[in-house]
């Protein structure tokens, strides 16, 4: 991993590659890399859809290795959705793929100067760039099977669906799992639609041949790595209620909380919630002959996907995540598992963000253009998006072109980014993390690794709201260093509460690259990848008046515990003081 | 003789949705599920990790009070930050203190009442045939499917309030 493809798409006489060495971005991956990359080389106040933006594509530091759930990827550009720096992050099996080819990671620059759409071919001996307009316009699973009657089913497949092809701001890009399904997206922040400007329609990673990635230390790497597995297998998260029920988990407990946004983040809890959580799911899918406990990835021990099978006992979709089930569920009061696993598919097979679909149907629904609670219409809405008329061209621009265009005040979105399943008022943590994170709206940019073990932060008062202040910057700065491992961040659980598991991913760092980092040093990556970010974005125009929630968060009180976010434009200031 | 996974199976949607138990209220959450649920202490700790009193997040078993007709709901460890966030006395349980239990400065009465218990994930295996062996009482609402089928024989209407059934499995 030691070499960076470039593909020039908009060269004379066709799309050329280059390839060099790490150089200036030397020990950096995932997130760090795409980040350094595209703080240095994308003007800020480029069009995100002109030839300036630079879509990068890498995996993390220890993907490609042996070690435990460290096949996430990363995708990073500058936003058409947030209009500043975006790392979308995304698991499946090409981070393994192209860690093991040895890329750290590819960069697609320029646009063509035809409308043809191509392909990019990648193994051990060769890049290859085809033009291919036989694939214009189809769905990512369509796609997926059409090429794999010419690559086969070993490959990884990297793709975009028809929403990527209209650079539709909601626009992800498909990553195959084990079965060679585009379940898995880069789903936030218009990623798809960034390599739909460049044309690329499929990227295919082929690792034949390949072995997998050798540690500098091979010994020390395999204690660390034993360690860092029983260590997540140990936790009753990671070890069992992930594996067990998914993320989905979280709805009756957020329900519970009252803190779960119903109705447009019109209420916080949601009367069909025990028809859609977690623990009903599960329960149907094994039903229906399904399977509940499911990695994304060839490596991941906490397995908190699954498959769903539609009431006929066929494949429908991967088991939808919390956030899909909220956003197209309680969100848009549907409470059929069935219809949201439907809406699920829809979105991974036109290429859409789930998370911004459902924000933005519910946002619809406000204004009137369907009832709460109408599963047909959702799906008749997503299906608009795939087509491309009108309305779905608007739809699939985002909550926040949707709330303009049909005149609704409530729009939950930060930076343009629609707000993940947690109320702010509830979690107003969460919501400090969400005013003020470079990325907009994005519960994982501050999803959790002990900052108190990584020695970010250390404690602070409890009640007060500089606690909350404090304790969402140091979650930043965690996440963005988790993010450039490559390791999934549901690890943080085990990571929060077992300081030697914590130490174990550290151990394997060092072990594979003949390091001696502590966790300051892994703070200290963090802090710089923030710095890049925050920088992109204030060349990009972003001011503090971009990091804060809408007013009606501070002004609308959310039933059932009337509450309202409570943390002070002032405090939100405070955030990035490091 | 219905085995026991099977008995969960089909009770499930009901420990999520809520069932009611007669139990001494007034006194601690603890005391609720040790002295009276006759859970270990070892289990309250380990595996009860997010309690849930009246829809707010509880840090303090030990203190916080259940009263007469009062909604508990118990859930293992959660995943995620929020996940985190809601767990009993965790790092990062000042992010959700706007849904925080706060303690009444007055003590209620300890007497006999009723409870509602949700269960949800991993509790629901562990804690849901305890429950049903002890006796639940559900709105006939909720327990209206289950009619006819496989449990009728262990439902029967309650005769405290009678748009409830009691579920007892033996
Ligand atoms: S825990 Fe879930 S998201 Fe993370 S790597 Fe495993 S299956 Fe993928």
């Amino acid at each position: 991993m030691e070499k960076i493809l470039r593909v020039d798409m908009g060269a004379q006489g066709g799309p050329k590659t280059s390839l060099a060495p790490l150089g200036e971005y030397a020990g950096l991956g995932g997130r760090a890399l795409t980040s350094a990359i595209v703080a240095k080389e994308v003007p800020p106040l480029c069009h995100a859809l002109g030839a300036e933006n630079k879509l990068v594509i890498a995996p993390g530091l220890l993907s490609g290795s042996i070690a435990a759930n460290s096949g996430r990827l990363s995708v990073g550009c500058k936003s058409p959705l947030t209009g500043g720096i975006k790392e979308s992050n995304a698991g499946g099996m090409a981070s393994q793929t192209l860690a093991k080819l040895g890329y750290a990671a590819i960069v697609l620059e320029g646009i063509p100067k035809t409308d043809d759409i191509y392909t990019i071919f990648i193994n051990k001996d060769a890049v290859k760039i085809d033009i291919d307009n036989s694939i214009k316009g189809l769905g990512n699973y369509a796609l997926i099977e059409k090429l794999k009657a010419k690559y086969g089913d070993k490959v990884s497949y990297m793709s975009i669906g028809p929403a990527g092809e209209m650079k539709l701001a909601a626009a992800s890009i498909a990553c195959t799992d084990m079965e060679c399904r585009p379940t898995r997206h880069a789903g936030r922040g218009g990623t798809g639609a960034v390599m739909g400007s460049k044309g690329v329609k499929a990227i295919i990673l082929d690792d034949t041949g390949i072995a997998m990635r050798d540690p500098k230390d091979p010994a020390k790497f395999k204690e660390a790595n034993k360690k860092w597995v029983d260590g997540l297998k140990k936790h009753p998260v990671t070890g069992q209620g992930l594996a067990a029920y998914g993320t989905n988990v979280l709805t009756n407990v957020l329900n519970e909380a009252g803190g779960y946004p119903t109705h447009n983040f019109t209420w916080g809890r949601f009367e069909g919630h025990t028809k859609i959580s977690g623990e009903t799911q599960a329960a149907l899918e094994k039903e229906r002959g399904g399977n509940p406990t499911h990695g994304c990835h060839r490596g991941c021990v906490m397995r908190c996907s699954g498959i769903y099978m539609d009431k006929y006992g066929q494949y429908l979709t991967k088991q939808p995540e919390y956030e899909t089930v909220w956003a197209h569920g309680g969100n848009c009061g549907i409470d059929d598992l069935d219809t949201i696993a439907m809406l699920d598919r829809l979105d991974d097979d036109y290429g859409v963000d789930t998370i911004e679909m459902g924000a933005t149907i519910a946002v619809a629904m406000e204004a009137g253009l369907a009832k709460f609670g109408d599963g047909e219409a959702a799906i008749n809405f997503v299906n608009q998006v795939g087509k491309g008329t009108d309305l779905g061209r608007i739809l699939g621009s985002g909550a926040a072109v949707t709330g303009k265009v049909f005149g609704v005040e409530r729009v939950p979105v930060v930076k343009n980014q629609a707000l993940p399943a947690y109320d702010p008022r509830a979690v107003q943590g969460i919501g400090v993390t969400y005013a003020t994170s470079p990325m907009g709206a994005d519960h994982t940019a501050g999803y959790a690794v002990g900052s108190n073990i990584m020695g970010v932060g250390g404690k602070t008062d409890a009640l007060s709201p500089v606690g909350q202040v404090e304790l969402s910057r140091n979650l930043q700065i965690a996440t963005a260093a988790v993010d450039s491992t490559g390791m999934c961040l549901f690890i943080a659980f085990a990571v929060l509460d077992q300081p030697e598991t914590f130490q174990a991913l550290i151990d394997m760092i060092n072990a594979f690259y003949g390091l001696n980092l502590t966790g300051d040093d892994v703070a200290a990556l963090g802090k710089s990848v923030l710095k890049n970010e925050r920088e992109f974005n204030k060349k990009a125009g972003f001011t503090s008046a971009h990091d804060r929630l809408p007013t009606f968060f501070t002004r609308d009180a959310l039933p059932p515990h009337n509450i309202k976010f409570k943390v002070t434009d002032a405090e939100l200031d405070q955030v990035f003081n490091f | 003789m219905i085995d026991s996974d099977k008995i969960i199976q089909i009770l499930y949607p009901i420990l999520q949705k809520g069932f009611w138990v007669k139990a001494l209220t007034g006194i601690s959450v603890r005391q609720l599920l040790e002295d009276q649920f006759k859970l270990s202490g070892d289990f309250v700790d380990l595996k009860i990790s997010t309690v849930f009193l009246n829809g707010k997040a509880v840090d303090n078993i030990d203190s916080a009070i259940v009263t007469d007709n009062c909604e508990l709901a118990l859930s293992g460890a959660m995943p995620g930050f929020v996940g985190a966030a809601m767990r009993r006395g965790g790092y990062y349980s000042s992010m959700r203190s706007a849904v925080s239990h706060v303690e009444e400065i007055s003590k209620p009465p300890i007497q006999e009442g009723v409870v509602k218990i949700k269960l949800y994930n991993t509790l629901i295996p562990l804690l849901g045939l305890e429950f049903v062996r002890r006796g639940i009482v559900v709105p006939q609402a909720d327990a209206a499917g289950l009619l006819g089928a496989e449990l009728n024989p262990f439902i029967k209407t309650c005769p405290n309030t009678p748009d409830s059934y009691v579920i007892t499995i033996k």
